[in-house]
């Protein structure tokens, strides 16, 4: 931690991490007679009167001031739909209960674009509802939504205007010793000026996403890019020092963070508030900036869990950055850093899926690492079961699995059953989407892209830079059981289809030399072998053929990834599947992400990178994947190996890898190992000049490793 | 060339300290020396060996022929890495010089696709073998294990082929990494140290000097392979490679 951290920064830190920074909320009556109004009209008074009525909160320590909670007696916030009907009933119907056991309902991230309301002020949005509502002007559902919104400007400048009034009441308290008193005066102005107009310095234009992040608590964007040129002008004009920059950040992040309270159980993890540095500008330049490079070393001088960042690199990203960031990365404890690909994900966006540069070169990392936009709304979210397609196929259509002469003419079955799952899963996301969108939003509609021009509600439609993803739980499964089937049955002649299914509805019991036979010579996925790994090419381009045309009942092209989020997915999905010709036993876990695990790697990290760079031809995961990547802790903090990580991880994107997070092997893991080596066969520790599966170690080495390694952290 | 074969027992990716960036080491199974302290038992035997499982788990067979075009298709996959890293191969054994066609083919086809090469070697070998790798070596990694007094009784050879070897391939101009295992006790008294440190002085092309801490690996490996009488000593402390740092690379201990 570095030691200039200031006090006043140290104590915002400590409050936060207690708790203290979560405001109360204050219950509010609200006047019976609303209900006559229209959804947006009425929506906006709630939401206009539920404000004026909560505490101004702030501490003598802060600068930057607005923080509000919504306690959902009104549709507040888009992410997480605090106080939206609709929603909670799609949830309690939905949320973490598998359907058929092939998809669940997922939470929607959405973010707005605070770099347009730092730069037009409200009143730019105000123009917005003007012009629009010459487009609309016999349409009385547009135009009330769109007098909703600006009745709910209205009712954003009246509150930042009640923390002028009281940064104004807390100068003239006599007890304010004078220099305070200094700050809360320029915090009174700052408050009379943003969010209503155009913010004219680097302090006024933090102010303003520190006041309107609580309309929309989700990613800050790209700050970056968004905050750089009032910084620029500060530091050259003198208004502005780097320090003061720093710290200003410093105070936005401790407020991100405390805006999740102690009490939730999200408490200890960072899904919500991950927002991007680097990536492109609009002119193909690398968009690293001095900023960046701020806003990384704000972040790690803070003891925080949230916010989360990734680097977004590119071809033009200088090595020294990706080093800069990976080498903050080893020495966060708190791993709040992942590093995302440019390079794929754009290309996916402005080919496949239609999406012009201009708008593409400006995407962002939300929640589990997301690609999303700015002012955009994040569709789909399903977690879908893909092992299901698999067990149809040799169950339903057991009879025509078992005439299958070749591989192909089995592999064409499968196809069927997995575009059939698609489409099944397509339906139920259209569904969920259907039912969440009878509920009307006018706060985050305000700072999503489209919905003004639209006069639409964001839940309803609104917004124009949307993005449709579903995720899929099991796909390393999927591609190693056809793989299995492809060698054993088709090509090598080990046993038949019949001896598999056999096997496979016993859950291996009574064939248990078969299940030893494909786990020791079964040629997985992850190794760089062209066998599995074409395997894989092809289950991407039947997903990708799927894709091909469709879209989701807003008119979304498709994508798909394969996080798993906060929620086990993976594990309830795998509760209620049984055996995989995988090896996978009946009701275990299925694996998530586009790595290998359970030691069917063994070929090692190059090649298991090579696997996963190379997985999908077509573009189609570009959605939400990820990769973690588990290292072991002393090539992370040897300086000589760090640096050959550090271009293993470029070769790895150059390659086309979409996403990586390094995961240093921790003395709790290599514990765990320790009791239950089958479960953690893959973890592998650097001795002394040659590394080794730790589980292979004699007692007294593994324990020189769990102490050094305890050493490390 | 390309079907010449001899037993290998491990291809390690993204092996990060032996030689330059990112490399593939290969494992040449089978080494005509003894050393003491072998931390690899099982690279000794030109022989395939049954190695007993761990934690009770199934046998493992150390030790599988291939051929140089399978080794290097292994190998190849890895350029990308190479090429970001100035990395490359490294051959390793047990004694590659003892694996001496299949060594000599493979550098060459590695050579022939612009991958830089090392071997690591304990120098014992007939001098006409060295002289036809030094064109297709990029780097030696080259062992020093025991100061000439002591070496016969711990190697069991005697350190003056070895060195002669290193002079030679020194004055022909070849990059050379000392890599010095040090054993607690047994080959790390000030003379051993000193010994080290003047051959390094005295050798030109040395870029470099690996300490290799002793470990207890082999201990269990070799008992895994039913060998009995093996050698065992405790951990290198921290004292000990402080010291051993002091004396090879001067007070601040640095490189
Ligand atoms: S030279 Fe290497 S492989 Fe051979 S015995 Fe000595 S330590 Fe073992």
């Amino acid at each position: 931690m570095d030691g200039t951290m200031n006090d006043r920064i140290q104590r915002l830190i400590a409050a936060a991490r207690a708790g203290d920074i979560y405001p109360k909320t204050v219950h509010v009556e609200y006047d019976a007679f609303d209900e006559n109004l229209s959804d947006p009209q009425r929506i906006a008074k709630r939401l206009t009167e539920y404000m004026a009525a909560q505490p101004c909160a702030f501490s003598d320590d802060n600068e930057l001031v607005g923080m509000v909670r919504f306690d959902g007696s009104v549709e507040g916030p888009l992410f997480p739909r605090i106080g939206h009907r609709f929603f909670a009933q799609t949830r309690d119907q939905y949320y973490c209960k598998p359907q058929e056991n092939l998809c669940t309902f997922e939470w929607q991230h959405s973010n707005a674009d605070f770099g347009k309301v730092i730069n037009v002020g409200l009143v730019g949005l105000r123009a917005e509802i003007v012009a629009a509502r010459r487009n609309y002007e016999s349409d009385i559902h547009r135009l009330e939504f769109l007098a909703g919104l600006e009745s709910m400007i209205r009712g954003i400048v009246n509150r930042s205007r009640q923390y002028a009034a009281e940064c104004r009441r807390r100068a003239a308290d006599p007890e304010t010793a004078p220099a305070r008193r200094a700050v809360l005066l320029r915090m009174a102005a700052n408050c009379e000026w943003v969010p209503e107009h155009p913010a004219r310095t680097f302090e006024e234009a933090v102010q303003c996403l520190y006041f309107c992040f609580q309309f929309q608590p989700d990613s800050i964007g790209r700050p970056d890019q968004y905050l750089l040129p009032l910084y620029e002008r500060g530091l050259a004009d003198g208004t502005l020092t780097r320090d003061h920059a720093k710290e200003l950040l410093q105070e936005l992040f401790v407020m991100i963070h405390g805006w999740t309270p102690p009490c939730s159980k999200n408490a200890d993890k960072g899904g919500e508030s991950h927002f991007a540095i680097g990536g492109y500008t609009l002119d193909h330049r690398c968009a690293w900036n001095d900023l960046s490079e701020l806003i990384l070393e704000a972040m790690m001088e803070c003891d925080l869990v949230r916010p989360q960042v990734s680097l977004r690199w590119n071809r033009l990203t200088p090595r020294s950055v990706l080093r800069r960031v990976l080498d903050a990365e080893r020495h966060d404890k708190n791993k709040r850093i992942a590093i995302a690909n440019d390079e794929p994900r754009i290309a996916d966006m402005t080919g496949r899926r239609g999406i012009p540069w201009e708008q593409a070169y400006d995407y962002i990392t939300v929640g589990c690492n997301e690609p999303a936009f700015q002012g955009g709304i994040s569709l789909g979210g399903n977690k879908v079961n893909i092992v299901r397609s698999l067990v149809r196929t040799l169950d339903g259509r057991r009879a025509e699995a078992l005439e299958c002469r070749d591989f192909d003419s089995f592999y064409t079955l499968y196809e069927q059953e997995l575009h059939h799952d698609l489409e099944t899963a397509l339906n139920w996301s259209n569904r969920f989407n259907m039912l969440r969108s009878r509920d009307c939003n006018v706060l985050t509609s305000l700072f999503m892209s489209g919905c003004i021009e639209r006069a639409t509600s964001v839940t309803q439609g609104g917004a124009s830079r949307a993005l449709w993803c579903a995720v899929f739980m099991g796909s390393t499964n999927l591609i190693d059981s056809l793989a299995v089937i492809r060698q054993f049955v088709y090509e090598e002649r080990r046993c038949t289809m019949a001896e598999l299914i056999s096997a496979l509805d016993a859950d291996w019991k009574g064939h248990e030399a078969l299940r030893e036979e494909i786990l020791r010579d079964g040629r997985f996925y992850g190794n760089g072998d062209d066998f599995a790994d074409g395997v894989a090419h092809r289950f991407y381009r039947s997903v990708a053929a799927f894709a091909d045309g469709r879209t989701d009942f807003f008119g979304h092209p498709l994508a798909f990834g394969n996080l798993t989020g906060y929620n086990p997915h993976f594990a309830w999905f795998g509760a209620q599947t049984k055996a995989t010709p995988d090896g996978r036993v009946a009701g275990s876990a299925l694996l998530f992400g586009s790595g290998q695990s359970d030691g069917k790697d063994r070929s090692g990290v190059t090649s298991l990178l090579m696997s996963v760079a190379h997985m999908d031809p077509t573009g189609v995961m570009c959605g939400d994947s990820i990769f973690n990547l588990s290292v072991d802790e002393a090539v992370v903090q040897n300086d000589e190996s760090f640096e050959k990580l550090v271009t293993l991880v470029e070769t790895y994107f150059r390659e086309g890898g979409l996403h990586i997070q390094l995961n240093h092997v921790s003395a709790e893991v290599l514990r765990a190992a320790k009791k239950d080596p089958d479960r953690y066969k893959s973890v592998r520790v650097r001795v002394s000049g040659f590394s080794a599966y730790f589980v292979g170690l004699k007692e007294s080495i593994q324990d020189d490793v769990i102490a050094r390694t305890e050493h490390k952290a | 060339m390309s079907e010449t074969s001899t037993l290998v027992f491990d291809i390690e990716k993204f092996a990060v300290h032996d030689g330059p960036g990112i490399r593939t080491v290969v494992f040449l199974k089978g080494c005509p020396l003894r050393c003491l302290w072998c931390h690899n038992p099982e690279s000794q035997s030109f022989e395939q060996e049954t190695m007993a499982g761990v934690n009770g788990g199934p046998p493992e067979t150390v030790g599988k022929a291939m051929t140089v075009e399978e080794v290097m298709a292994s190998v190849r996959k890895d350029k990308p890495f190479y090429d970001s890293s100035d990395g490359g191969l490294t051959i390793s054994g047990g004694e590659p010089l003892a694996h001496f066609d299949f060594t000599l083919a493979l550098l060459a086809a590695a050579k022939a696709e612009g991958i830089h090469t090392a071997v690591e070697t304990s120098g014992f070998a007939p001098r006409e073998r060295i002289e036809a790798l030094l064109p297709l070596v990029d780097l030696w990694l080259w062992d020093v294990k025991a100061p000439p007094a002591i070496h016969k009784k711990l190697i069991g050879v005697e350190a003056a082929p070895i060195l002669d070897n290193l002079a030679f391939i020194a004055a022909r101009g070849a990059a050379i990494v000392l890599r010095c295992p040090l054993v607690p006790g047994v080959n790390d008294s000030d003379d051993a140290l000193a010994h080290i440190v003047n051959l390094a002085k005295n050798t030109p092309g040395v870029r470099k000097i690996d300490i290799e801490p002793y470990h207890p690996m082999g201990e269990g490996k070799s008992r895994r392979l039913g060998r009995t009488g093996y050698f065992t000593a405790p951990f290198a402390t921290d004292a000990d490679k402080a010291r051993w740092r002091e004396a090879i690379f001067g007070p601040d201990g640095c490189e």
